[in-house]
Formats: C-alpha cells, sequence, structure tokens
C-alpha cells in the first residue's frame, strides 16, 4: 500500500505543478523520493495537525491542490472541525490520507488505534471517503482524488498483499475481484483495505459460495454498483477493519434499506478499542481474524 | 415562502458586472467609522443580535486594511491576484458587512435583512458572503488558513500582501500559536497579524480568565516584529504596516492593536455583559444619539 502511495504523488506530482505534499512530521521513509525530486513542494510543517489543515486550505484558497498526509487517528480524527469548517464546507481541492487506519498501531492502544475514522468522514457529504485495499487501488485513488478536484480523505490501513484490484477507467469504482466457484450466486462479500486480502486468502480453494468485491469508495456509494448489488444479490456480508457503525456495512444497510436484500456486518468493535497486542490478536478480539470472519461465514450460510 | 438566495446561486455576470462598474476602490467610499458603526447598530436592533461591542473594537481596524491596503484588482473579490483579508474573530463580523456594501459586493438590503428568516449574512464570518474569505466563528480558525494563503504566495512569488485579525479572547486557541509558530519559523514577511486587543472575551477580563503575562514578548520569540498602538487610531495602523513594508523586515509583522471593547458608545464600553446583550429601542436610541445620530 506505501509502495503505491509513494509511486502515486509522484505520478499527480509529475503532471500538477500545483501539487504539494503537507505532513505533520509523520511518514517515516514514505517522502523521501518525493522530497528529493519536489523539494519545493514537501512540506513537513511540524506536529501541528490542526495547522496543517488550515494551511492546505490556504493554498487551495490560493490556486494549490495539496495532499495532506497524518495518521488516521489525527487525520480526520483529530481535526475534524478544521476540515469541516475550512475544507468541506466550500468543497475545497484537497485531498488527506490518514495512515494507519483500522487496528495497525494495535500495540499502541486506544491513542492510535482508528475504527470510526470512516464514520467521522462520512458525516460530511462533501467529503469523498475511498479506502483502497491494494497498491493499484491506491494509485487510483490519489490519481482519482487529483482529477476530481473535490476535497477526498483516502483511508490506509495495513498492506493489502499480493492483490490487485481491476479499475476500468482508473476510477475507485467497486470490483468483483472473485466470482463464486459454481457460477451465479445470490451471496456476495463485500471488502475495503485489508479485509479484501483477507477474505481472498480465507476463501481461497474450491468451493467457494458466494462473490467477493473490492469497494474502495465508501462515501458516497455509487449508484451502478447499488443497482448492481439490487439485481443480483439477496444476501450481503460486509467485511471492514472499521466500527460497524458509520463504516461502508452501515452506509450499505442505510442505502440498500428499501431493496429485497440483507445485510450483515463483521466489523470492528468499538468497545474493544482498548485492546492492546499483536495485530493478528486485535483482529481476533475484534472478530476479524480468519476464524471469527470463517465461524460468522458459516452461521450466515454462507460456507455451504 | 422565503426567496432569498445565498450568493453563490446568483449568476456569475451580477457580480463581476458589479465590479466592473465600480473599478478600483476610492477611498472616499469606505464608510466612516462613525458610520459603520451607525449601520452595526441598525443591523444588530433590527436583527436582535450579539456581539456589538466585539464589532466595535475592531472598525478602525477592518476600515484601514480596506482603505489603505488591501489590493482587489477590478474591485473583484474573487480576483486569483487579491489581497487576503481573513477576520479569524468571525463574530466581530458586522463591522466588515458595511465595507463590503460599500464595495458593491453585497447590497443593502442584505444588510437590513441581516438575521431575518433566509438571511444571506450569518452572524459569524463565512466564506459564502464575497469578502469574507474564510469560514470563521469558531476560534483559532482563519489565522493558520491565512497562513497557509500567505504561504503559498510567497512560494507563487506573487506580492500578495495577507492579513488576519484576531481578537485577544481567541489568542487562548492552541491553534493560532500552532499558525504562529509556522509563520514565525518559515518567516513570512508578507503575513501581517492584527491582535483586536480590548482586554475581554465572551465571560470576563483576558487577565483574569487566560492571557499571556507579556505578549509582545510571545510573539517576538515566535518570530513576529511587533508592535503596539492605539487601534481606534487610523494613522498609528496604517504607519506600522507601512514601516514594516518600507523597511522589508523578513518578519512576520504582528500588531497588538489596543482597543476598546464597545468603542464609541459610553455604556458600552469595557462592559462585557454588552458580549451577549441585544438593544431595545431605549438603548438603541441612545447608542444613536452618542455617535451624532438622531436616528
Amino acid at each position: 500500500m506505501r509502495d503505491g502511495f509513494k509511486s502515486a504523488i509522484l505520478e499527480r506530482a509529475k503532471v500538477d505543478d500545483a501539487f504539494h505534499v503537507l505532513t505533520g512530521d509523520h511518514g517515516y521513509a514514505l517522502f523521501d523520493e518525493f522530497a528529493l525530486r519536489y523539494p519545493d513542494r514537501f512540506h513537513n510543517v511540524g506536529v501541528a495537525e490542526t495547522n496543517m489543515i488550515g494551511l492546505a486550505a490556504g493554498m487551495a484558497r490560493n490556486g494549490m491542490r495539496p495532499l495532506v498526509y497524518g495518521l488516521a487517528a489525527f487525520v480526520p480524527n483529530r481535526v475534524f472541525e478544521f476540515i469541516k469548517l475550512q475544507i468541506a464546507t466550500d468543497g475545497l481541492s484537497v485531498t488527506m490520507v490518514g495512515d494507519g487506519a483500522g487496528l495497525v498501531y494495535s500495540t499502541l492502544g486506544v491513542s492510535h488505534q482508528t475504527i470510526e475514522d470512516l464514520a467521522i468522514i462520512g458525516s460530511l457529504p462533501s467529503v469523498t471517503a475511498l479506502a483502497p485495499a491494494s497498491n493499484e487501488e491506491m494509485q487510483v485513488a490519489v490519481e482519482w482524488a487529483g482529477h476530481s478536484g473535490l476535497p477526498v480523505y483516502i483511508r490506509m490501513g495495513k498492506s493489502g498483499g499480493s492483490f490487485v484490484g481491476a479499475h476500468p477507467g482508473r476510477s475507485p469504482h467497486p470490483t468483483l475481484v472473485r466470482e463464486a466457484s459454481f457460477g451465479p450466486t445470490k451471496r456476495a462479500l463485500i471488502a475495503h483495505g485489508s479485509m479484501v486480502s483477507a477474505a481472498l486468502e480465507l476463501s481461497n480453494g474450491p468451493g467457494q459460495l458466494f462473490d467477493i468485491w473490492s469497494c474502495p469508495t465508501i462515501f458516497p456509494l455509487p449508484e451502478s454498483f447499488l443497482e448492481e448489488l439490487s439485481f443480483r444479490y439477496e444476501q450481503l456480508v460486509v467485511l471492514e477493519e472499521h466500527g460497524t457503525h458509520g463504516g461502508l456495512g452501515s452506509n450499505l444497510l442505510f442505502e440498500l434499506s428499501k431493496e429485497n436484500i440483507s445485510v450483515e456486518q463483521i466489523g470492528a468493535k468499538l468497545e474493544e478499542e482498548r485492546t492492546t497486542g499483536s495485530y493478528p490478536w486485535a483482529l481476533r478480539i475484534h472478530g476479524l481474524s480468519d476464524d471469527r470472519i470463517l465461524q460468522k461465514l458459516g452461521s450466515l450460510g454462507f460456507l455451504h | 415562502m422565503c426567496t432569498i438566495q445565498p450568493f453563490l446561486s446568483r449568476p456569475m455576470s451580477t457580480s463581476s458586472e458589479i465590479c466592473i462598474s465600480l473599478g478600483s476602490m476610492k477611498q472616499s467610499e469606505i464608510p466612516t467609522a462613525r458610520h459603520i458603526r451607525r449601520r452595526i447598530l441598525e443591523m444588530s436592533y433590527a436583527g436582535q443580535s450579539v456581539h456589538i461591542p466585539s464589532a466595535y473594537s475592531l472598525v478602525e481596524i477592518l476600515r484601514v486594511l480596506h482603505e489603505k491596503h488591501l489590493r482587489y484588482p477590478g474591485n473583484s473579490p474573487s480576483s486569483i491576484d487579491r489581497d487576503f483579508l481573513c477576520l479569524s474573530k468571525g463574530h466581530g463580523v458586522m463591522a466588515l458587512y458595511p465595507i463590503l456594501e460599500a464595495r458593491g459586493w453585497i447590497q443593502r438590503e442584505d444588510l437590513d435583512n441581516y438575521f431575518s428568516d433566509g438571511s444571506r449574512l450569518p452572524g459569524l464570518c463565512e466564506a459564502a458572503v464575497p469578502g469574507c474569505e474564510v469560514n470563521t466563528g469558531s476560534l483559532g480558525h482563519g489565522i493558520g488558513v491565512a497562513v497557509g494563503y500567505a504561504f503559498g504566495s510567497r512560494m507563487k512569488g506573487s506580492e500578495q500582501r495577507v492579513f488576519s485579525v484576531v481578537g485577544d479572547g481567541e489568542m487562548n486557541e492552541g491553534s493560532v500559536w500552532e499558525a504562529l509558530m509556522f509563520a514565525g519559523f518559515h518567516k513570512l514577511s508578507n503575513f501581517t497579524l492584527v491582535i483586536d486587543q480590548n482586554s475581554f472575551q465572551a465571560m470576563g477580563a483576558t487577565s483574569e480568565i487566560l492571557a499571556a503575562e507579556n505578549l509582545e514578548r510571545a510573539l517576538h520569540s515566535f518570530g513576529f516584529e511587533v508592535v503596539v498602538i492605539n487601534g481606534h487610531s487610523e494613522l498609528d495602523l496604517d504607519n506600522s504596516i507601512l514601516t514594516h513594508r518600507e523597511e522589508a523586515r523578513p518578519r512576520p509583522l504582528a500588531i497588538i492593536a489596543k482597543t476598546v471593547k464597545g468603542k464609541g458608545v459610553s455604556f458600552m464600553e469595557n462592559v462585557n455583559s454588552w458580549h451577549y446583550t441585544r438593544l431595545d429601542l431605549e438603548t438603541y436610541s441612545a447608542a444613536l444619539k452618542e455617535l451624532g445620530f438622531s436616528k
């Protein structure tokens, strides 16, 4: 994921002179090449995330297209009100990247674990929220954000492994990444970020009874995607390394509430945010380890 | 049914026609401080709004900036080359509206309808109003955006001047100091901060709630040139900005403008309960009279 991000910002700088990168003193080894090649467009603004959003808004109002980078615990969580007033309200062209989202910092405890960032950003209708699952999806997300001229939040979580999403037209549109083994099915698992790879790996073998989608766009969900889901499926499971309130699962529940389709969620538990331990252990506590996911899928009839 | 539309929904040709017809701003077109204060009274009485003394303390500051220093090519509030004024102290916005009216960017009816249903002028500063630039009112926001604008101007190599006006109560906000540190560290000489130091905040005197022991020294240590002046002296305000520019100091300028909260109306001056007090007919008439207007 980080490799995809590194190459994406280099590409964007190449095609857009107004593109600047701001970081709040985070991103170890992430910006080395960018800073070397574009020293005038890389700004470590110090440990001051709130001011970083203000700076980005001022730069955007002055004709620039900045990308601000922070840990998701700070961008968007810490600086939500500044995003609302200074970027979202007037739809400024600012890309916000929240790294380490989800349970990446499982050993650091509650201050850095971030399973509510999508819920926060999703409350701002003018901000597009993307959660790429692979290097490829990350590159598309950064590229698309630049072209859109809109406020965009890009969630960067645990690395997406070897999964490569297919993106016709290079848009972050949801992709059917693996079809069920025995032809058309009425069941689908929809995931974003790290959970796409998890879904692909745990179901890697013959006899998969459901489709698997990667859904890098969280807000707003494309109409065509919602129509396709309604047309093709009767039962959905949404898998995400984010709380079940305010993420992809609850957004799909809302959007499909009038359709004849059931939506179940497998997501992180907000009440477990004080869990501290290894990443695999944290996933297990939150019900996101392979065995827990399989257990849940089994109970929903997805495995037989 | 309300028929008032927000500024953004107006046809673009309307505002550009206005700008072209007015051309460059003449000094005489900015209302006098006395007339701005009358307009504030009229707005706040009609709309039953508060924050009158907060607006009164920065009338001369905004007047001087608009009359002497801010450059808007073609008198356009959206010119890409314009200077940038950010009223970070958003609750003082009533002092700005009469100036924007004089520039032709908002209309008399907008002021007359202040606080009415569907009013296009909010009680705090919002970027949708031409000339307001930034959404403030939540304190500690505007200065960072202004510093970002100044940073961008320097990178573009433009000669734009950037001003931000903050209240001394607003200096409580941590984000203000983040922005100050950045502006000072990066030596943003194109940035001027004006602190409307009326010595009060919402609930009392700053000296009794939260204040730097020596604000001048603090600003110095953050990399600013600092001057302390009478914030109601337009000459002092003008000279301090001119001097900084003429001497080409390589650091941003902070003007600590000592002001009086409620300046111009004796029963409001330094009476902090007026921060949240509304006018009735008696106080409205008395205030008008003190400003030298019969009605």
